[in-house]
């Protein structure tokens, strides 16, 4: 029953890895574009959730109201400003850029909020717990950030297959030139898909201040288990990212069972192990 | 056929005057002079390199080009960006189909209305190409060259353009594709929309249009009506010999 605890605990992990991997997925199946900065922005919306809620007196879960516009729009901005200057041909620019921007971002932090450890206090819900079968029971706030990864998913796939802006997104990534001819601005579809990349972070971000400390510097460890989802999931599919936070969840969790000190060992071998099997991943797009 | 005719004099749907392009240092058009009137039929010809493509890419804004060298009912359109001309009501069918193969084909369709739509829908494009009723949640590769070819053509429709610009819609298909596609073009005229074809066959290229453009190297060396060409004149100009 332990294990059976443990694979559960980290199903309900993986719903925070694959939020972190969302936006991540979004953006390579849209444009390519590979954002280094990923794990920084989610701790950028962390560190705006702890201002509003420190300077309003909200509740960190209210504060998403405020966030995940402000990432939306921030997401616009540095796409349509900066990054979709760096889109070509070559691969290597978005890379420097958005590697440079973490850096940025990094620095921005410490200067503004210090090195300080940080928590946003959601007061009981972080504690409450539901008690399922067998004795197990689990957390109120890992089942809302599980539930919320795969309401995301199920959202941005109804956006892809069943709207005109999904279509000009696949359309785009498919073959930018011939979207030009149908009307489409690139500029501003890939603008938009960022935007919405964001806001996701928004949320995975604030669930992520929930649930444990926060400093300026993590956002490069939050990059590298989204980077390991979007891999084992498979590039370009979002059900694929899901599936692969699941799968680091629960190797993690079996991990920390084992030993405590193995957790984070766990998951890069389980993801070093797909790689090998499946260097795809998962559940590959079938068009590339 | 009977044909919607401007009087001579009247203000040409397309008018293009001394159009340049370039690809970095390589000149590929060297002041090209065209008009298109309101229901014509116009068709291009020249052999590879000639610039036939070149031209079309200047025309859809896929190539940058002085405001003033292209003037689309009077207004000059030569610096709009690419995505900003099918709004206008000039559609073009891409050489290669360069259909969406994420998308199904249905989707294909609809995308092709993105930014501008009218009479043209689905349902109208399913009545001139029929085999589209039973594939059209079938993504857009599982379709044959030619019936892919029929898909692009309605894409560009969905847009309803004024202007229907065709980049060699027979390259690869079979003959017996090749007419059916043809045969459908007149259909596409009925609703009032112009033509302007770029084809490698000299011959389709003078049964189907009421005027014809040849280029060579970047310059336009022949144009006239079909039936006042000589073989002679045709072969001068495409060849320059």
């Amino acid at each position: 029953m332990q294990w059976v605890d443990t694979v559960i605990q980290g199903v309900l992990l993986g719903g925070l890895y694959a939020l972190f991997a969302t936006g991540l997925s979004l953006i390579f199946g849209v444009m390519r574009l590979v954002n280094i900065a990923h794990g920084d922005l989610i701790v950028v919306a962390s560190f705006a959730a702890l201002a509003v809620a420190e300077g309003f007196g909200m509740h960190p879960l209210i504060t998403l109201l405020a966030v995940v516009p402000l990432m939306f729009g921030l997401g616009y901005v540095l796409q349509r400003g900066i990054l979709n200057l760096t889109l070509g041909k070559d691969i290597l620019p978005p890379l420097l850029v958005t590697f440079g921007l973490s850096i940025i971002i990094q620095n921005g932090l410490l200067e503004v909020f210090t090195a300080d450890s940080q928590k946003l206090k959601a007061g009981a819900i972080e504690t409450m717990s539901l008690q399922i079968f067998g004795g197990i029971s689990v957390g109120v706030l890992p089942v809302i950030t599980f539930v919320a990864a795969v309401l995301v998913i199920a959202g941005l796939q109804l956006l892809f297959f069943r709207t005109m802006l999904g279509s000009a997104f696949r359309a785009t990534s498919d073959d930018p030139d011939t979207a030009r001819l149908m009307g489409i601005d690139n500029r501003h579809v890939f603008a938009l898909a960022m935007a919405v990349s964001l806001a996701v972070v928004a949320l995975a971000g604030v669930l992520l201040g929930v649930r444990t400390n926060f400093d300026p510097s993590i956002g490069p460890g939050r990059l590298l288990y989204a980077f390991e989802a979007v891999i084992i999931g498979g590039l370009g599919s979002l059900w694929g990212t899901l599936a692969g936070g699941v799968i680091l969840g629960v190797a993690q969790s079996i991990g920390a069972r084992i030993d405590p000190g193995l957790q984070i060992l766990a998951g890069h071998i389980a993801f070093l192990i797909i790689l090998i099997v499946r260097p795809r991943g998962l559940f590959p797009r079938a068009v590339d | 056929m009977t044909r919607l005719r401007q009087g001579s004099g009247g203000q040409a749907l397309l008018e293009i005057t001394g159009l340049t392009a370039f690809y970095g240092d390589f000149q590929a058009l060297f002041g090209i002079d065209f008009r298109v009137e309101a229901g014509e039929t116009v068709a291009i010809i020249g052999s590879n390199g000639a610039g036939k493509t070149t031209f079309l890419r200047s025309i859809t804004g896929m190539i940058a080009n002085d405001r003033d060298s292209i003037r689309w009912d009077g207004a000059p359109i030569g610096d709009l960006p690419a995505n900003r001309i099918v709004a206008q009501g000039i559609a073009m069918v891409p050489e290669g189909r360069r259909l969406f193969p994420s998308l199904t084909v249905e989707e294909n369709l609809r995308i092709g209305a993105y930014a501008r739509s009218g009479e043209w829908t689905v349902e109208r494009v399913i009545d001139l190409f029929p085999f589209i009723a039973e594939r059209r949640r079938a993504p857009a590769t599982a379709l044959s060259g030619g019936q892919q070819q029929m898909v692009a053509i309605g894409r560009a429709l969905m847009s309803n353009p004024r202007l229907l610009l065709c980049d060699e819609i027979s390259l690869g298909l079979a003959p017996t594709i090749i007419k059916s596609i043809y045969d459908a073009l007149p259909r596409i005229c009925e609703g009032g929309t112009t033509l302007l074809i770029v084809e490698q066959d000299i011959r389709q290229a003078m049964q189907m249009s009421d005027r014809v453009y040849c280029l060579q190297e970047g310059r336009v060396t022949l144009e006239g009506r079909p039936a006042d060409l000589t073989h002679d004149q045709i072969r001068e100009a495409y060849f320059g010999m």
